[in-house]
């Protein structure tokens, strides 16, 4: 067949022109002793006039497919349509004789060598008449179709009768590559005898397509792969044509984002990091052309680093709604992993698997972990190629159940409970816990627990006959040791009182130490107070009350002592006059406890005057003025201690350098003496805050906490003034 | 009133041989002999206390407490896991309190807190001891009974309860004898004073300080 087709263009009489509309490309042959004619080559099929009665017969009709070129490297593979007809046997029999009638091409042995016979012999022939007919050939392809017209004259010999007359090879039909083309002929006679045959026009896989059809040049891909990257090599790319590389992600649910598209013209060398090689990476090439062909490459899938590059950037996520498990296992590729639940009762410890509740892991989106309820000791792990690769826990969830729950196996056949810990499934009656004790101390309870609904159900198996997982509290059955705190407290106690009783007194002594302490941390700690009083009882006990009431403050006070008349007055004066210039060298505080004996004294320093009876009696309060009174003359005799105290006083006072404070007893005495009033005088007891804000002196911080002595010293002083 | 006996003990450091005088005088020697035996920070061992019948006793009082403490302590888990805890805990009050007694009693530190009536302490203890012992050691056997220990623990429980009731019972017998001989010494110390003032009334040296 494909050797007659050389053979007959080689013995072409008559070329057909290329006549009407259409591709001039189109070309007709005809073999020896027919003649034809290209009449149009996009005609409207149908539409031709009806010729005569069969005159002649199509016998068969081949397709072969062939190459139509603009350039040698420019071609567009087609399909060649070659329509073998044949007159019909002498008319008489004509009717009767269907034997040359439809036939669709099947082996074209015997027709070849019919047609290759019959040739040479009909030229000879040109005076017998011609029978003419009009052959169509149409060509369907899909969104495309083409009708051509040819006119085929053949000369009538009798000899020819029921033969082949000859060959029409019309060249040919276009359609894009490896598509479907239905061609069919016909005759526009009568008797409308119709051959038609699909054929698929080459696509690349054809060797002769591969060279001169541009859209099947594509680039070839070699890679090589390295330590750090991996190069990929473009070449054999069309001169003059630019080709595209595309790298993406090759996975279930549609290649992943829009890889890297790089789009060169020159064979290049295309470099690619080792740590974006993962086993779906995928690389395609194809050049720039209308509906072009690519290349496509996925190297990396059997390599073990890939794969482990792979499952460093998968993650598995947990999510518990309620009493549902979720997993959603997220990779850039599609895992083959199947996800097994284990169980891990301490958190630094390994994770038990449990057999029989594996689920695959399915690459679209969460998926439910059905009939597993959530527990803190539960965790996941992704198993594939018979190890783990990740492991995701949920121990830090907020779950019920407790960590130092025990987990019992239960087979459903015979409902026997064993405990799984350590990688194995121990019995309940020789289960002991913490891995000392007695063991099978448990089983009854614990099979008593499962029985009322203590514990927790964690698998819920499909079928009657799987197993069932129960989480079991075991905290109430581990005891703690709470007794040998309490030996510590009671030891500690005994140890304390024994302590105290045995050291009594030093216990004693440092409570007290602590009392004085505090009190000492008084108002006015730290300061010294000289107090001058005169020697009468009324001053002597104010005195003493206020001496009391002070150094309970924490003021130091020495008070003057009276007592004694005449020169027993006297005896204590050389002390006094000590004290006093002590006082104030030291800048203490001295107080003149005015008592009407002390004013008396006093009032001899008034206006410089000195022991004038007159004047004395004149402004004394007490006693008639002109004489001076019998009772006077005690008192001034009482007073002179004061009086002699006085002497060291006055000097000073007019010069103010001490620190004099003066309190008046203001049941008995109403004015302070005039030569006293140099000095900050306080009518006690209803003065008395100011008076003990003098005596506290200028710490101004001190002044706070005067308040609650105010009163109790007032009360004193008062009791002590009314007696 | 001190009678001859404590003279005897007496080495005669602090008293004058002027100030003793007649048997039936009122001025008697009020000084206390000084002990030479010193132990460690004036402590001694008082071993007499612990070879007698109460130092004994007590001694296994608290081995005996002490071993029902650790039994109940080696236990690991229990079901139910409160008369566990009852025992333990009467067992390590006994053990504190008892040991505690024993040192104050061996070391003579009862002598030095003459405030707190130390047998009655002790009368009080033991008693308390016998109940809770006895009633524990019931409670631990009605309710844990299967393994080893608790068994043993039951044991030394039962048996501390009963040196505990002998101690009681001693303890018991003491007191009701130190109260008769108390109140019999207290009535003859007031006959004496009453028949030595009476003398009193003769003494020249008073009479004198009347005139």
């Amino acid at each position: 067949m494909h050797a007659l087709g050389p053979l007959l263009l080689g013995l072409v009489l008559v070329l057909g022109s290329a006549g009407g509309r259409g591709d001039p490309r189109d070309s007709l042959a005809c073999s020896q002793g027919l003649t034809c004619r290209l009449l149009d080559t996009d005609v409207l099929c149908g539409t031709e006039p009806a010729g005569p009665r069969q005159e002649l017969a199509l016998a068969r009709l081949r397709l072969e497919p062939a190459l139509r070129c603009t350039e040698p490297t420019a071609c567009v593979p087609c399909l060649e349509a070659r329509v073998r007809l044949a007159l019909p046997p002498a008319a008489s029999t004509a009717t009767g004789s269907r034997r040359l009638s439809v036939q669709p091409g099947t082996s074209g042995t015997e027709d070849s060598g019919d047609g290759g016979q019959r040739s040479p012999a009909a030229g000879a022939s040109t005076s017998h008449p011609n029978v003419t007919g009009l052959l169509l050939l149409s060509g369907l392809a899909y969104g495309s179709s083409r009708c051509v017209a040819v006119e085929v004259w053949a000369p009538l010999s009798p000899t020819l009768r029921g033969r082949t007359v000859g060959w029409v090879i019309f060249r040919c039909f276009e359609a894009p590559l490896g598509s479907e083309l239905h061609i069919s002929a016909y005759m526009n006679s009568r008797g409308r005898q119709r051959l038609s045959q699909q054929q698929r026009v080459p696509d690349c896989s054809w060797p002769a397509a591969q060279a001169a059809v541009p859209q099947c040049q594509v680039p070839r891909l070699r890679v090589s792969p390295g330590q750090k990257e991996v190069v990929v090599e473009v070449e054999g790319a069309a001169v003059g044509h630019s080709y595209t590389l595309w790298l993406y992600h090759n996975h279930s649910h549609g290649t992943s984002g829009p890889g890297r598209v790089v789009t060169t013209s020159s064979p290049m060398n295309y470099v690619l990091p080792a740590d974006e090689v993962l086993p779906c990476l995928c690389l395609q090439v194809w050049p720039e052309t209308r509906d072009p062909l690519r290349t496509t490459l996925c190297p990396f899938y059997h390599d073990a680093e890939a794969w482990e590059r792979l499952w460093a950037q998968s993650q598995l996520v947990l999510h518990v709604e309620g009493q549902v498990l979720t997993c959603s296992l997220s990779a850039p590729c599609d895992l083959l992993a199947e996800l097994v639940p284990c169980w891990q009762p301490v958190p630094s410890g390994p994770c038990q698997p449990l057999p029989g509740l594996q689920q695959p892991a399915g690459g679209k989106g969460p998926q439910e972990f059905g009939g597993l309820r959530p527990h803190p000791n539960l965790c996941v792990q992704v198993w594939s190629g018979g190890q783990v690769r990740l492991t995701q826990c949920l121990r830090d969830r907020a779950l019920p159940g407790r960590p130092d729950d025990l987990l019992l196996l239960e087979h459903g056949g015979n409902a026997s409970l064993c405990a799984v810990e350590r990688g194995a499934c121990t019995p309940l009656a020789s289960f002991t816990s913490r891995g000392a004790g007695h063991p099978g101390l448990l089983e009854q309870d614990l099979q008593q627990d499962v029985a009322v609904g203590q514990c927790q159900q964690l698998w819920h198996p499909s079928n009657r006959t799987g197993v069932v997982l129960w989480a079991c509290p075991l905290h109430k059955y581990l005891r703690t040791h709470w007794a040998l705190v309490w030996m510590g407290v009671l030891l500690g106690a005994a140890c304390l009182l024994l302590l105290l009783l045995l050291k009594k007194e030093d216990v004693k002594g440092w409570l007290k130490s602590l009392r004085a302490g505090y009190g000492s941390k008084g108002v006015l700690q730290g300061r010294r107070a000289l107090l001058l009083h005169a020697a009468e009882p009324v001053a002597e006990r104010a005195a003493c009350a206020l001496m009391a009431a002070l150094q309970s403050l924490g003021l130091t006070v020495v008070a003057a002592p009276g007592g004694g008349s005449g020169v027993a007055a006297l005896g204590p004066l050389p002390w006094l006059h000590a004290q006093h210039h002590r006082a104030l060298r030291d800048s203490d505080t001295i107080i003149l406890l005015l008592s009407p004996a002390a004013v008396a004294a006093a009032q001899q320093w008034d206006a410089g005057a000195r022991v004038v009876p007159e004047s004395r009696a004149a402004e004394s309060s007490l006693g008639p003025r002109q004489n001076p009174d019998p009772d006077d003359v005690p008192s001034v005799a009482l007073c002179e201690v004061f009086a002699a105290a006085l002497s060291c006083a006055m000097p000073v006072l007019a010069v103010a350098n001490g620190h004099y404070v003066v309190a008046r007893l203001e049941a008995l005495v109403p004015a302070v003496p005039p030569a006293l009033r140099a000095a900050p005088a306080f009518a006690v007891p209803s003065q008395m805050e100011g008076f003990l804000r003098a005596l506290a002196g200028p710490a101004q911080q001190r002044g706070r906490c005067l308040e609650p002595y105010v009163a109790a010293v007032a009360e004193a002083l008062q009791r002590a003034v009314g007696q | 009133m001190r009678n001859g006996d404590d003279l005897e003990g007496f080495d005669g450091e602090a008293s004058s041989a002027s100030m003793i005088s007649a048997a039936s005088s009122p001025y008697q020697p009020t000084t206390e002999p000084v002990s030479q035996r010193r132990g460690l920070g004036g402590l001694r061992c008082d071993l007499d206390y612990l070879r007698g019948t109460f130092g004994r006793l007590k001694l296994a009082e608290v081995l005996l407490a002490l071993t029902a403490f650790i039994c109940i302590e080696t236990i690991m888990e229990c079901s139910p896991c409160e008369g566990l805890y009852f025992f333990e805990f009467v067992s390590c009050s006994a053990l504190v309190v008892t040991g505690a007694l024993l040192l104050l009693f061996s070391l003579n530190l009862h002598t030095r807190i003459p405030q707190i009536n130390w047998n009655l302490t002790d009368l009080v203890n033991t008693g308390l001891s016998t109940f809770f012992f006895s009633f524990a050691s019931v409670v631990l056997a009605a309710l844990n009974h299967k393994t080893g220990a608790e068994i043993a623990a039951v044991v030394f429980g039962f048996l501390a309860m009963a040196v505990y009731a002998v101690n009681t019972f001693l303890a018991v017998r003491k007191w009701q004898l130190s109260s008769r001989q108390q109140s019999s010494r207290q009535s003859s110390d007031y006959i004496r004073a009453r028949t030595e003032s009476r003398e009193v009334v003769h003494r020249p040296e008073i009479q004198r300080l009347d005139a």
